[in-house]
């Protein structure tokens, strides 16, 4: 071969080494047939994943030891046809793990977990929804380090713990649910106030459930101490409202049954899925809209912890959190998904004030509103918060 | 020689079992409530203390706990026992007509397990939604009165249906053997017939009432499904409730020593009972009514009054089975939960239905109960029966104290039980109990074997010395003996007490949820309870039809095998 032949060939080839790995890249990495019937579904764009691979970029010894533990158990808020839809995706890029998924109570997931754990028995993998449970996991050194998990970047500042003991998995506006054969267009609140002047939320219209730390500590940041004590001595002595044990979901079974007009707190993605079944249901956030991420965590100590990480990495990614979304709509978390067409009832959210309660609200806000709730919720009958 | 000190060997094992299996859990309980660290894993000897008896016993809420108990058990008690003594006397005393459906009808009511039933009442009676309370508004207005089950009105009636069967199946054969002379007598001095009910028929029976009465009593302090559904949304509490409200906390670590120093409480009050109703049992002997005279009780013709008689009882078995039946079916049907109307009809679905069919949790909680029934009616049967040889067939010198051992747990209810096992399993923690199905087996077993002591006692007085002494004559070794004699002989009563184990092991959601720790000892009935917690009330009515259904049918077994005998067993013994 002579040399004027040689250098065209060896540009060639160098111009073909340097863009090859990039079309092996989009070649070589389709994606789960899952993920691509969920962007089908929200008419959603293929390209928005095409930095997937880099996200799913895990340390190879997390893989390794994953193949070699074959499970994972995760103990969370997902109906189990739910979690069957978030979890296909998933599978199809891990096959080599099973996972056993349970659906469990806020009691259940927080209580019986934590006092196994002090047996030295551990119950789950992974673990949810801790909202107001959390410090009993931290006293006792429970959690895993969640920092180097490479998707922990991809959460806006607030929705982690600095501490690395959780990452928020979606957010959550925790606003109120109305029926919508009871109440008219005209009386949905726009403000909070508006609880406290309209007189069709008097007298066992309203029902409050037992969990303040869900919308009323965002209140009590936004607005202060001052007003948020105003505003709940006022809603208790003169609203009446119908005061709750129930959790969130059946609150709003009986809402949509008529037992109430309306409740609160309620998250929006709940409220979609019950309107979406035909129920008379709809959902308003009064200004400013109450919110707040929910928990994921990794047991210490985890007999599964490779298997894990990849899952909570995975569920940080675009991919988990789309799945997430199709799942059971919750608004993703992720930097890159803040869109309109994944957040139930946006007209409701997007453009209003957001009161927003971080870790740091929770433990030195949460346990002066609890006391101030308790006493009120007491006083006007409700059930006495137990075990205090 | 040798076999005397065999003999010896397995009544001591025995004892030692039974005395391990009810005094350990009964000791960390006391223990406990000295306990001053929230959780037992935390517990030590140098951390104990009177503080969880000053924080609950100081409470102003222990008061009205107080009354509401004593309110709910005695109301509860008097509302079965007025329905049932009505019932067995209609039945077996008059000439009403269609006997016949309340002899079927009645004993089918135990198919509907009390959890279920309180629940279908919250479909029927809660105030704003309830399809009872919707109608009245129908019909009368929006200012119609409301009728409201979340009281402990509400608490007492659904408990007074529920102790309704037992006591009729205890109360329709002493009311059927009673000498009839009396009443002739008084009828003939020209006496009314109320007034021959009221001051003779009603006194012959007074010391059996009073013991079934008891009896009744017990049950209802020991219950939590129904306080439960009706009183805690309500926040009406009663003892069993409470200990349930402070170990199951979501913001909070629960103290449990809390939840043991209120279980002393009611530990006094149901040993207290049993005395009375052990006390009861003995004087009941001395007013005979059952002679050797031959005799036909005289049956009272109700006149005018046949019709409005047969249609009160069948009100009772409406209220009892179809409606509860009904109101779950229907639900079952809804995609949410509203009150009947063309719409709801509609819009049915097989929803939940297939939900029940992709719900992972119901096939393993499915699997947990059939393993948990089976073990624990097994172990009851086995148990009892080896019970019941040392105190009826031996001179072992603690077979009085063995058989008082095997009653107690009766008297505790099983969410106490719960606790106490919940202690034991977790102090214990060489036997890898805590958390599997067979820490609920064990806790079962051990309440039950009351019940099957007093059924094998019974049935094992009824087989002659005479056959063990000719098998030990023919050179026949025990265990040949055991299998060739007792076995055969007794067969009836090991299917009976075993149906009726699983019957009540299958419904009762109090120990379970006490010794539940995850999906791997999840059962049907904290399946259920958390479910219905937790909203998903369609779905829970249709677990609750096919579950009532397969108890329908286990119920039928029970009434072919002769369960009304056991329930006179269990009266008399």
């Amino acid at each position: 071969m002579t040399r004027r032949k040689i250098w065209p060939a060896a540009f060639t080839l160098s111009v073909f080494f340097l863009i090859a790995p990039g079309l092996v890249s989009a070649a070589a990495a389709p994606l789960p047939k899952a993920t691509q019937e969920d962007l089908k579904k929200l008419k959603l764009e293929p390209s928005l994943l095409s930095d997937i691979d880099t996200e799913l970029t895990v340390p190879q010894s997390w893989t390794d030891g994953a193949k070699k533990e074959r499970h994972l158990r995760i103990f969370s808020t997902f109906d189990p046809p739910q979690a069957d839809q978030l979890l296909r995706a998933f599978k199809e890029r891990y096959p080599f793990i099973a996972i056993e998924y349970n659906r469990a109570s806020h009691e259940d997931r927080a209580i019986r977990t934590v006092v196994a754990y002090k047996n030295k028995k551990i119950l789950t993998d992974i673990l949810t929804g801790l909202g107001g449970s959390f410090f009993m996991y931290r006293e006792i050194g429970a959690m895993e380090d969640l920092r180097n998990i490479p998707n922990w970047k991809n959460n806006p500042v607030g929705t982690v713990d600095p501490e690395g003991f959780w990452v928020g998995m979606h957010n959550r506006y925790w606003c109120m649910a109305y029926n919508t054969r009871q109440i008219k267009k005209e009386d949905v609140p726009k403000k909070w106030e508006d609880f406290l002047t309209n007189p069709k939320w008097r007298n066992g219209n309203l029902a409050l459930g037992n969990r303040p730390q869900l919308w009323a500590l965002q209140l009590w940041k936004a607005k202060g101490e001052k007003w948020i004590k105003d505003y709940l001595t006022k809603m208790f002595a003169e609203v009446k409202p119908q005061l709750r044990r129930e959790g969130m979901n059946a609150m709003l079974e009986l809402l949509a049954a008529g037992e109430f007009y309306g409740s609160i707190p309620s998250a929006e993605y709940r409220t979609y899925q019950k309107a979406i079944d035909g129920a008379p249901v709809s959902y308003a956030c009064p200004e400013p809209a109450t919110a707040a991420v929910s928990e994921m965590a990794i047991l210490k100590g985890s007999p599964n912890l490779n298997a894990a990480r990849l899952f909570v990495n995975w569920f940080l990614s675009k991919e988990g959190q789309i799945a997430q979304y199709v799942a059971d709509y919750a608004p993703p978390v992720h930097k890159g998904l803040q869109r309109k067409e994944l957040l139930p009832f946006a007209d409701q959210i997007l453009g209003k004030q957001i009161a927003f309660r971080d870790p740091a609200d929770e433990l030195e806000i949460q346990p002066k509103l609890l006391e101030v709730w308790d006493q009120l919720w007491l006083k006007s009958g409700g059930r006495r918060r137990s075990g205090s | 020689m040798g076999e005397t000190l065999r003999q010896r060997l397995w009544q001591h094992g025995i004892f030692l079992l039974i005395l391990f299996l009810v005094l350990t859990p009964l000791a960390f309980l006391i223990l406990g409530s000295f306990s001053t660290a929230r959780l037992p894993g935390d517990f030590s000897l140098a951390t104990m203390g009177l503080v969880n008896y000053i924080k609950v016993y100081s409470d102003p809420g222990t008061i009205e706990l107080f009354t509401n108990t004593v309110i709910y058990v005695s109301g509860s008690a008097t509302v079965g026992i007025t329905l049932a003594v009505s019932l067995a006397w209609l039945v077996e005393r008059t000439n009403m007509p269609g006997k016949i459906f309340l002899y079927a009808g009645v004993p089918m009511t135990l198919a509907v397990p009390g959890m279920l039933q309180a629940m279908a009442w919250v479909l029927l009676l809660s105030p704003r939604i309830g399809f009872i309370n919707q109608f009245l508004k129908y019909l009368f207005g929006p200012d119609a009165p409301v009728i409201d089950v979340y009281t402990l009105g509400g608490m007492v009636f659904i408990e007074g249906l529920r102790l309704v069967p037992t006591a009729f199946l205890m109360l329709v054969p002493l009311m059927r053997s009673m000498d009839p002379s009396l009443e002739e007598a008084a009828a003939v001095s020209g006496a009314r017939p109320i007034s021959t009910l009221r001051k003779v028929t009603l006194r012959l029976l007074a010391p059996a009432l009073v013991a079934v009465m008891i009896y009744q009593a017990m049950t209802a302090l020991e219950v939590f499904e129904i306080p439960g559904i009706l009183g805690l949304p309500a926040g009406i509490y009663v003892f069993s409730t409470k200990i349930y409200a402070i170990v199951r906390t979501a913001t909070f670590m629960p103290v449990y020593g809390q939840a043991n120093a209120l279980a002393m409480v009611y530990l006094v009050i149901a040993v207290a009972t049993t005395f009375l109703y052990t006390r009861m049992i003995s004087r009941a002997e001395r007013y005979t009514i059952v002679t050797g005279k031959g005799y036909r009780p005289r049956q009272l013709d109700l006149g005018k009054w046949k019709i409005p008689a047969l249609a009160g009882a069948l009100l009772f078995l409406f209220f009892s089975i179809a409606l509860p039946f009904l109101v779950f079916l229907y639900a079952s049907f809804l995609p949410y939960l509203q009150a009947p109307s063309w719409n709801a009809f509609n819009n049915m679905t097989l929803k939940n239905y297939r939900l029940l069919a992709e719900y992972g949790e119901v096939a393993s909680a499915l699997k947990n109960t059939v393993v948990m029934v089976v073990t624990t009616a097994t172990a009851t049967v086995a148990l009892s029966f080896f019970i019941s040889l040392v105190v009826v067939r031996s001179k072992f010198w603690g077979r009085r104290l063995l058989d008082q051992l095997a009653f107690m747990p009766h008297a505790i209810p099983g969410i106490v039980m719960g606790i106490a096992f919940f202690w034991l399993f977790l102090k214990l923690d060489f036997l890898p109990l805590y958390g599997t199905i067979w820490a609920i087996s064990i806790g079962f077993t051990i309440s039950f074997i009351a019940y099957g002591t007093r059924s094998m006692n019974a049935a094992l007085l009824q087989i002659h010395k005479e056959l063990e002494e000719a098998a030990y004559v023919s050179g026949a070794p025990p265990w040949r003996t055991m299998w060739r004699i007792f076995v055969p002989l007794m067969m009836p009563s090991f299917v009976g007490v075993w149906i009726w184990v699983v019957l009540h092991a299958v419904r009762i959601a109090g120990m379970p949820l006490i010794l539940y720790e995850g999906p791997e000892n999840q059962v049907l009935a904290i399946l259920i309870w958390n479910m219905w917690d937790e909203g998903y009330v369609p779905a829970v009515a249709a677990i609750g039809t096919l579950l009532m259904v397969t108890l329908l049918l286990l119920t039928l077994a029970v009434r072919i095998l002769g369960f009304r005998r056991h329930a006179v067993q269990m009266v008399n013994a």
